[in-house]
């Protein structure tokens, strides 16, 4: 072996050098020659080869031969295939120097095993050979540890799947986000209600109504809604009081009754209305609630107080229509909502104007009001002020 | 926390000032309180709670129901048998590497002695790495001077690992050629063996022909502090009770590897050699890994696989000496749960793939539970938050003196394994299942990462590497959107 790969500076020549011990062994070697079997005695063994007496017979020099070692172990004989090859072949004498060929793992331990005995002076038992060949001798290549990575479509398929649980990710902070917002910077009205100026008509008398109009229509100032037909006794009773009547007077005045007529008050239009026909009703009921055409809608809503420090008047407010609708409005008024007056109550009021008007029709729906608390009117302020403007 | 001393007046006063603390939650709490937004979360939560406190209770009624009954009467059955349940052959295998040489010296003298009173012809086969432990076994083996009967079987093998060492044992016992009434007893390197745990062990092979491995009661002495010494405790119980209630169905969910006793003609089996040796897991976003750690995993599956029953034995127990992989708690408890729910939870996906045909549904349930476990165990507290920022502080104050009274009860049915039950425990009970699900959570995602090798930290452009990125990136997206998902679906329930 040539060591001046690893350290320059030295030069170990080994070429003519014994690299393993030799050891004088008794044993024989069986090698077929021309077809006849030919056996040889050892001279010496070592890990690398063999010496045989060559006697009459004679080898080519680097010619791979096939033979067998016989070894006499307690009494038994043991045999090695091995190939070898002749390398040394003597002038004068009929030494002959083999070198092993393609030993394998069970051949090599087994020679290594009956080497170092011999060297050590331990009794060789055919027990130990034979524990010697079911051991494993020699050490399993190392399992490498690097893990096996996926191939191209796997590959493919991980990114794909990952991007599409990324995006459902994204979908649902979106949604946390969402919700935080509504939680810290969103002030929501507990109640509101679209309301505008109405004219409420009520019956002035206990009687029998027949409507004229429908819902919905469109009156003008004059207009008849409604007839009444009201018993005589009610307008006595209003003009005289209760007075002691007979029998007789009371029977005719409830036979008698006045028809009255019930008029629009203004260009309207019909909000709501009782049908009736020939409907018995009593006094101050109201039998539609009459909205002037020109009037525009608002929007009353009930905050609780403790979001008080969250409403100011003028601030803007989204309007949340039913079918998902948003509308902007702005807060027009704010009071506190007392139950017994000049008590505090405790609720707030806002009457907020929607920016765009209502349409008439949502008078007296529900409807949604939040409050940013960051308003976006203030962000534009500051870019007003940053930009120069 | 090592200040504090364990003694009965301490233990006295840790629960008064933990009785006290609920006391002061208690009087925080409104006189009324109206929950605003509805009831209908309270009913889910409420729903969500009973089913997992119904799964707890149904493990300890189970474990309770083995450990008082059913146990005792496979005990004196297994008594009955008195010479028949004898084993043919003992073996003893150890493998330690690089543990203090005093913990080794106790448990080579705990195994030989073992081996010298059962009576039974045993070999002690000791799967060493280092000179310094064959010699320490030498000088011990000499001293105890066992007789004729027990004979020593040193494996040297590289330090590659402690699958490879317990492969090369294996081998070394088939060599040995043992026949079917032979048990190996696979004993770790920080672990002593109590006085008769072969005996006590033995006998249920015979009992129960179908049984291929069992494993035994575990107590510990942990070289840490006040609170990693609870810790390590409480897990042990908690470790009793479950194993109780799978041992009923035969279906013991890991063959610890600090000791289990394994029937030796399983161990001999090249499949079960094999899968110890070198397990690996395939996964469809991480690609193929080794599995470096939990070897008991891979040996309880294999043993599944195999169609073999696992058992406990409640009454047989080791000693473990627990050293702590760092001295503050929380980086330890990091350390050690990355490590076993990491192999629990590569365990599970495979296992749960064997299917209830196999495992028995309530096995199967179990399995699958551990998966849904991490997710539940925090729905509660989440939701409280959740629930506090929405409407009112009064609805955490409530739920965490519900979850101090829940933990003082269960601490409570702890003390009927007969483990130490000490006052930190409902504080590491509640702190075991808050962070433990985090980390469960991190490490379902990071299957390939596995604690004891560090990650490459620098990377090149060939393929590999481009894995590993993948995985590094895709680990943090499944993470992410997984918390993200799980965070709004509480914010829309609550």
């Amino acid at each position: 072996m040539n060591t001046a790969a690893i350290a320059p500076q030295f030069v170990h020549e080994s070429e003519a050098q014994r690299q393993f011990a030799r050891v004088r062994m008794p044993a024989t070697l069986f090698v077929k020659l021309d077809g006849a079997p030919v056996r040889f005695p050892l001279e010496d063994l070592s890990a690398g080869g063999f010496c045989i007496r060559l006697g009459n017979e004679s080898l080519r020099r680097g010619k791979v031969y096939n033979g067998r070692l016989v070894f006499k172990v307690d009494g038994m004989d043991m045999a090695v295939e091995v190939e070898f090859v002749p390398r040394n072949l003597g002038h004068d004498s009929d030494r002959c120097g083999c070198e092993f060929q393609n030993l394998g793992q069970r051949e090599v331990s087994v020679l290594r095993y009956l080497i170092t005995s011999f060297l050590s002076g331990e009794l060789v038992s055919a027990g130990d050979v034979l524990n010697t060949l079911s051991r494993e001798n020699f050490t399993k290549a190392r399992k490498s540890k690097s893990s096996q990575a996926l191939g191209f479509f796997a590959s493919a398929r991980a990114m794909v799947v990952s991007l599409v649980v990324m995006g459902i990710g994204l979908i649902a902070v979106t949604f946390i986000g969402y919700q935080l917002w509504q939680i810290y910077f969103v002030t929501k009205a507990e109640t509101a209600m679209v309301a505008s100026e109405d004219i409420p008509v009520s019956l002035p008398k206990d009687g029998k109504v027949t409507t004229l109009v429908k819902p919905g229509d469109q009156v003008e100032a004059g207009q008849p809604i409604a007839t009444f037909d009201a018993p005589m006794l009610a307008y006595v009773n209003e003009l005289v009081g209760n007075g002691n009547y007979t029998v007789e007077q009371i029977e005719e005045l409830l036979g008698q009754s006045v028809r009255g007529t019930l008029t629009s008050p203004c260009d309207c239009k019909v909000l709501n209305l009782l049908p009736a026909k020939d409907q018995y009703m009593s006094k101050g009921e109201q039998i539609a609630v009459l909205v002037p055409t020109d009037a525009s809608a608002h929007i009353i809503a009930r905050f609780n107080f403790t979001e008080g420090e969250n409403l100011q008047e003028g601030q803007s407010v989204t309007l949340h229509l039913a079918g998902g609708e948003t509308r902007a409005g702005a807060i027009e008024s704010l009071y506190v909502d007392a139950e017994t007056p000049n008590q505090p109550g405790t609720a707030i009021n806002a009457l907020i104007q929607a920016e765009e008007p209502m349409p008439l029709e949502s008078v007296g729906r529900p409807i949604g009001v939040t409050v940013d608390v960051i308003q976006l009117s203030a962000l534009d302020g500051i870019v007003d002020r940053v930009s120069g403007n | 926390m090592s200040m504090i001393p364990d003694n009965p007046f301490s233990r006295a006063g840790g629960w008064c000032l933990y009785l006290a603390a609920l006391g002061s939650l208690a009087v925080a709490l409104p006189r009324e309180f109206i929950v605003p937004g509805g009831a209908h979360f309270i009913l889910l939560i409420g729903g969500i709670g009973l089913w997992r406190y119904s799964v707890g209770i149904t493990h300890f009624v189970r474990g309770m129901y083995f450990l008082h009954h059913a146990y005792p009467i496979l005990r004196h059955k297994a008594r009955k048998l008195g010479d028949e349940g004898a084993p043919s052959h003992v073996f003893l295998m150890v493998t330690s590497f690089r543990i203090d040489a005093a913990t080794t010296a106790q448990v080579y003298k705990s195994i030989i002695r073992e081996a010298i009173d059962c009576g039974w012809p045993t070999t002690v086969v000791a799967s060493i790495v280092e000179l310094s432990d064959e010699m320490l076994m030498r000088s011990l083996w000499r001293k105890l001077n066992p007789p004729e009967r027990v004979q020593l079987n040193l494996v040297r093998i590289p330090g590659t690992g402690k699958r490879d060492g317990l492969a090369y044992g294996f081998r070394a016992i088939s060599r040995a050629i043992p026949d079917d009434n032979a048990i190996v007893a696979v004993v770790d390197g920080d672990t002593v063996l109590d006085p008769g745990v072969v005996r006590k062990t033995a006998p249920y092979f015979k009992l129960m022909p179908r049984v291929g491995a069992l494993t035994t009661n575990e107590f510990c002495e942990v070289k840490g502090s006040y609170l990693m010494s609870e810790w390590h405790k409480l897990r042990f119980a908690q470790r009793h009770i479950n194993m109780c209630s799978m041992g009923l169905s035969r279906r013991v969910l890991t063959l610890t590897g600090r000791m289990s006793v394994f029937r030796a003609s399983v161990v001999t089996r090249p499949e079960f050699i094999s899968d110890v040796e070198y397990d690996s897991l395939k996964h469809w976003r991480l690609g193929q890994f080794r599995f470096l750690t939990g070897d008991d995993k891979s040996s309880w599956y294999s043993m599944m696989r195999l169609g073999y029953d696992t058992f406990y034995v409640p009454d047989a127990s080791i000693h473990t000496v627990e050293h702590p992989p760092d001295p503050s708690f929380i980086r330890s408890a990091r350390q050690l749960m990355f490590r076993w729910y990491g192999n629990n939870l590569r365990q599970n996906s495979r296992a749960t793939k064997l299917g209830p045909g196999r495992l028995g549904w309530f096995t199967w349930y179990v399995l699958w539970d551990q998966r849904i476990s991490m997710w539940t165990s925090i729905l509660g507290l989440t939701a409280a938050i959740v629930a506090a920022i929405k409407y009112s502080g009064v609805i955490l104050i409530a739920y965490l003196l519900w979850i101090g009274l829940t933990r003082l009860v269960l601490s409570a049915m702890l003390v009927a394994t007969g483990h130490p039950v000490g006052p930190a425990y409902p504080l590491i009970l509640y702190f075991n299942q808050i962070f433990g699900s985090l980390m469960k959570i991190y490490v379902f995602f990071r299957l390939d990462r596995q604690s004891w090798t560090r990650q490459k930290t620098s990377y090149s452009t060939d393929s590999a590497s481009f894995q590993q990125r993948m995985n590094r990136w895709s680990s943090r997206i499944m993470t992410f959107s997984a918390s993200s998902v799980f965070l709004a679906t509480v914010m829309f329930i609550v």
